[in-house]
C-alpha cells in the first residue's frame, strides 16, 4: 500500500524539498503550532534518549555522580544468562502471540464476514477487550487462571487435576499469550474484515467459473487480497509484542523462576534496583534489536511490493 | 547556499529557544524550592510542614496519632501521604532520582542499605545524639534491629515495628490428632506433620496440611539459621547459603512438600495464605507478629484455636529479624521537626498503638512490657504471644547489610522455588544462586 504511494510520488518529491522554506513562509501559523510539539519532543524524548545513551557507558544510579566505565555494561549484558533467557522469552512471546493472534483473528473475520445478521453485534463484542485496559484484562484472567479459578473448575468438572496456569514454569508463558491474543484479536479482526469486504466479488465469481472450490479460492483470491493487511498487522504487531509488559507485571511478575521475564520486564527490574546505567545499556540493545527487525521487515515487504 | 544559511539560522534559533525555555523552567523550580526553606530558617516558630510516606495501609497506627502531635507542636503540620505497599520502592526510586523526597518514610531492610549507601537517608545517630526521648537508643531497641540498620554511613532508621518468625499452630487440630506439644525441632515436625496431614472430606485429595511452605527466601531463612547456616560470609563478600548446612536446610524444606508430603507449596495463584488459615488448609506455619493482627481481623471465629511458640530448631535455634523503620531523608529541610515526630511516635503510649491498631509488634521494646501489650490474649489460648516474639527478636539474626540485598534475596528466593517445585536439586539451585550472588557482590 505505502509502497505504491511513494513510488508514484517520487518525481514530485524533489522539487518540493527545495521549496520547503517558501512553504514555511506561506503558512507561518501552521509551523508555529508545529513548533510546540517539536520542542516538547526534543525536550522530553530526544534529549533524555541522548542522555540515556551517554549514561549507558556509566555506573549511574540516579543519586550519585555517574562514573564512566566504558562498554562494561554492554559486555556484561551480552554475557548475562538472564539477558539471554529474557531474550528467548521475548521472542517466544512475540512469535507465538503474533502467529496465533493473526490466525485466530483471520478465522473470526472469515466467519463474521459470512454472517448476514448480527454482524455488528459480533464486531462490537470482539472489539470490547481491545478498548479495555490491559491491566484490567490481566486481573480478570489472573482470577480465571487461579488455583481455584474458573478454568480449573471447568477442567475439574471433567475429572482433570488442577493446573498451575500461572505457576507452572512450562505453562505460564502460554497462559499470558492466550490472554494477550484474546485482548488483541478484535483489532486484527476488524482490520481483516475491512480488507475482506474490499476484495471485489467478481474475482470470486471468476474463480468459481474456473472451477476453484472454497479452499482454493481462499488461497488464490482471499489471501493475496489480504497481503497488505497482513504486512500492516505484522509490522504493527511485532513492536507491540516485543514491548510486552503490563500482563506480565500483573499476572506473574516475571515468575515462576523468571520463566516469563521479558526484556522490557528486565529493564524495569533493573530500574527498581537503581542500576540506571545498566538499564540504559539494556534499553539501547533492545532499541537496536527492534531497529534491525523493523529494517528487515521493511525490506521484505518493500521488495514484495515492487 | 542562501537557503542553507537560513535553515541553520532557523535551527539555531530553535535550539536557543529550547535552551531559554529549559533554563526558565529550571530556575523557576529552584526559586520555588528555596522559598519555604528560607522562611523556615528565618523563624523556627513559624509553621513548618513535614511530609510522611506511609506504606502501612488501612491499619496504619501513624495517621490516627497525627492530631495529637499537631496539638502538642502547633508549629508543625504533618502531611500524611498513604503509599501502596506493592510499588512503594518503585515510587521511592523515582522520587529519589528526581530529587523529590518526603521528610520521613516508613522503610524496610530490603532496600534501605542500597539507599543509605547512595546517601538518601540521614544518619540518625548524628541527628539524635544517640538518644530518643532521653533514653539511650541502644538500650530500648533490640541489638539486632539496630545492627541491621547500621552501615558505614550511620544509623538509617529507628525501628518502628519488628518482624521475627515464630511458630503458629492450631492447638485444636493438634489435640484432635492426639499431639500433646507443638514440634520443637525438624524431626518432631515430620512426626507431628504426618498426623496433621489429612484428607478431611474424603475425596482422595489432601485438604489439611501440617505446614505452610512458602517458596521464598524469608520463610526459608529460619530453617537455614536453625541448621547453623549463614546467608553470606561474615565480611559480606561471598555467598554462604550453599554450604552443606544451607543445602541440608533447603533439602528438608523442599522434602516437606515433595517427600514427606506434609507441607503445602503456597504458590501465588492461591492468593494470600491467610485464606488457607481460615479454611483449615494450614495447621502450622512460621511467620512474624503482624500475622496475629491478620488472623484476628479475618478469622474472628478461630478465637482460642491458635497458639504461638518458638520457631523450630534443628542444630540450634534460629530466626531472622526484620521490620519497619522510620527514616529521615537527607534532602529534608526540616530534619529537626521530622525527628520530633519520630520521637513522638516512639513514646511508649504511642508505640503501643502499633499493636492495638495494626496488630504488629512495637520496635520500642519497653512497650512490650506495658499491660496493654503484655496481657493474656483469649484469641491465642489466653497466652501472651508477644513474649514469644520478644524472645525471637532478641535471639534472632539480622539480614546481611549489603546494598544489593534486594537482588541477592531474589536470587535465593528463585533457588528456594526451584527446589520446592522439584526443578533442581537444592545443591544445584543454591550453587547457581551463589554464583549469581557472588557476581553481584563483586560489583558492590
Amino acid at each position: 500500500m505505502s509502497g505504491h504511494l511513494t513510488a508514484g510520488q517520487e518525481p514530485k518529491l524533489l522539487p518540493r524539498r527545495r521549496n520547503i522554506l517558501k512553504e514555511i513562509r506561506k503558512s507561518k501559523e501552521a509551523y508555529a503550532f508545529v513548533l510546540i510539539p517539536v520542542i516538547l519532543l526534543i525536550l522530553f524524548s530526544l534529549i533524555p534518549m541522548l542522555y540515556g545513551f551517554l549514561m549507558s557507558f556509566t555506573n549511574w544510579n540516579g543519586l550519585q555522580p555517574a562514573k564512566f566505565i566504558g562498554i562494561e555494561n554492554y559486555t556484561r549484558i551480552m554475557q548475562s544468562q538472564e539477558f539471554h533467557k529474557a531474550l528467548r522469552n521475548t521472542v517466544k512471546f512475540a512469535v507465538v502471540s503474533l502467529a496465533g493472534g493473526m490466525f485466530v483473528a483471520l478465522i473470526l473475520a472469515l466467519a463474521i464476514d459470512k454472517l448476514s445478521r448480527l454482524q455488528s453485534f459480533f464486531k462490537v463484542t470482539y472489539f470490547i477487550p481491545v478498548i479495555t485496559p490491559m491491566v484490567v484484562v490481566s486481573l480478570v484472567w489472573t482470577l480465571i487462571y487461579n488455583e481455584k479459578g474458573l478454568l480449573n473448575y471447568l477442567i475439574g468438572s471433567f475429572g482433570f487435576d488442577a493446573v498451575g496456569w500461572l505457576t507452572d514454569k512450562k505453562i505460564a508463558m502460554y497462559s499470558i499469550i492466550v490472554t494477550s491474543i484474546w485482548q488483541g484479536m478484535g483489532f486484527s479482526m476488524i482490520v481483516f474484515l475491512a480488507a475482506l469486504q474490499k476484495i471485489p466479488e467478481h474475482l470470486y465469481e471468476a474463480a468459481k467459473i474456473d472451477g476453484a472450490g472454497g479452499f482454493k479460492s481462499f488461497l488464490n483470491v482471499t489471501l493475496p487480497g489480504l497481503k497488505d493487511t497482513l504486512a500492516f498487522l505484522l509490522i504493527y504487531g511485532v513492536i507491540g509484542s516485543f514491548n510486552v509488559f503490563d500482563q506480565i507485571y500483573v499476572m506473574t511478575g516475571g515468575g515462576p523462576v523468571k520463566s516469563t521475564e521479558t526484556i522490557v520486564f528486565q529493564i524495569f527490574t533493573n530500574f527498581r534496583y537503581l542500576k540506571l546505567g545498566y538499564t540504559s545499556a539494556l534499553s539501547y540493545i533492545f532499541l537496536f534489536m527492534l531497529l534491525i527487525i523493523s529494517l528487515i521487515q521493511f525490506k521484505l515487504i518493500y521488495k514484495k511490493e515492487e | 547556499m542562501k537557503h542553507k544559511r537560513k535553515m541553520s539560522a532557523m535551527l539555531s534559533s530553535l535550539l536557543l529557544s529550547i535552551v531559554v525555555l529549559s533554563g526558565c523552567s529550571g530556575s523557576g523550580s529552584e526559586a520555588n524550592g528555596n522559598q519555604p526553606a528560607k522562611e523556615g530558617q528565618e523563624d523556627s516558630g513559624k509553621q513548618v510542614t513535614i511530609t510522611i510516606w506511609d506504606n502501612y495501609g488501612a491499619t496504619t497506627p501513624i495517621k490516627p496519632l497525627i492530631p495529637k502531635f499537631e496539638e502538642e507542636f502547633p508549629n508543625i503540620k504533618v502531611d500524611f501521604q498513604e503509599q501502596p505497599w506493592d510499588n512503594f520502592w518503585d515510587k521511592m526510586a523515582a522520587a529519589a532520582s528526581g530529587g523529590e523526597t518526603p521528610d520521613i518514610a516508613t522503610t524496610g531492610l530490603m532496600w534501605n542499605p542500597k539507599y543509605t549507601v547512595f546517601g538518601l537517608f540521614a544518619d540518625l545517630n548524628a541527628l539524635s545524639g544517640g538518644k530518643i526521648n532521653g533514653e539511650d537508643i541502644n538500650s530500648v531497641y533490640s541489638e539486632g534491629m539496630i545492627k541491621a540498620a547500621t552501615t558505614d554511613q550511620g544509623l538509617f532508621g529507628i525501628p518502628y515495628d519488628f518482624d521475627s518468625y515464630s511458630l503458629y499452630y492450631r492447638s485444636d487440630l493438634l489435640e484432635e490428632a492426639g499431639v500433646t506439644a507443638p514440634p520443637a525441632n525438624w524431626d518432631e515436625l515430620v512426626e507431628v506433620g504426618k498426623k496433621l496431614t489429612k484428607d478431611v472430606d474424603g475425596d482422595g485429595k489432601t485438604d489439611q496440611y501440617a505446614f505452610l511452605v512458602m517458596p521464598d527466601w524469608y520463610h526459608y531463612e529460619p530453617f537455614l539459621y536453625a541448621n547453623g547456616g549463614k546467608v553470606l560470609s561474615d565480611d559480606f563478600k561471598q555467598a554462604a547459603f550453599n554450604s552443606p548446612e544451607g543445602v541440608e536446610a533447603l533439602q528438608f524444606y523442599a522434602d516437606l512438600v515433595n517427600k514427606h508430603k506434609i507441607g503445602v507449596n503456597w504458590t501465588p495463584d492461591r492468593g494470600s495464605y491467610v485464606a488457607g488459615l481460615k479454611d483449615g488448609t494450614i495447621a502450622m506455619f512460621q511467620d512474624g507478629p503482624y500475622v496475629m493482627g491478620l488472623i484476628k481481623n479475618s478469622n474472628p471465629e478461630q478465637e482460642g484455636k491458635w497458639k504461638i511458640t518458638d520457631a523450630m530448631s534443628n542444630k540450634q535455634y534460629g530466626t531472622h529479624i526484620g521490620g519497619t523503620y522510620l527514616s529521615i531523608f537527607e534532602k529534608s529541610k526540616h530534619k529537626e521537626e521530622a525527628w520530633k515526630f519520630i520521637e513522638f511516635l516512639s513514646r511508649e503510649e504511642n508505640a503501643i498503638q502499633i499493636y492495638k491498631t495494626s496488630g504488629a509488634a512495637p520496635g520500642y521494646l519497653p512497650a512490650l512490657e506495658s499491660p496493654e501489650v503484655n496481657s493474656p490474649d483469649p484469641f491465642f489460648g489466653n497466652e501472651v504471644p508477644m513474649n514469644v516474639f520478644k524472645a525471637a527478636v532478641e535471639k534472632g539474626t539480622p539480614n546481611p547489610v549489603v546494598s544489593s540485598w534486594q537482588e541477592i534475596s531474589q536470587a535465593i528466593s528463585d533457588a528456594v522455588a526451584k527446589a520446592v517445585m522439584n526443578e533442581a536439586t537444592p545443591q544445584e539451585a543454591l550453587d547457581e544462586a551463589a554464583e549469581q550472588v557472588n557476581e553481584i557482590l563483586a560489583q558492590e
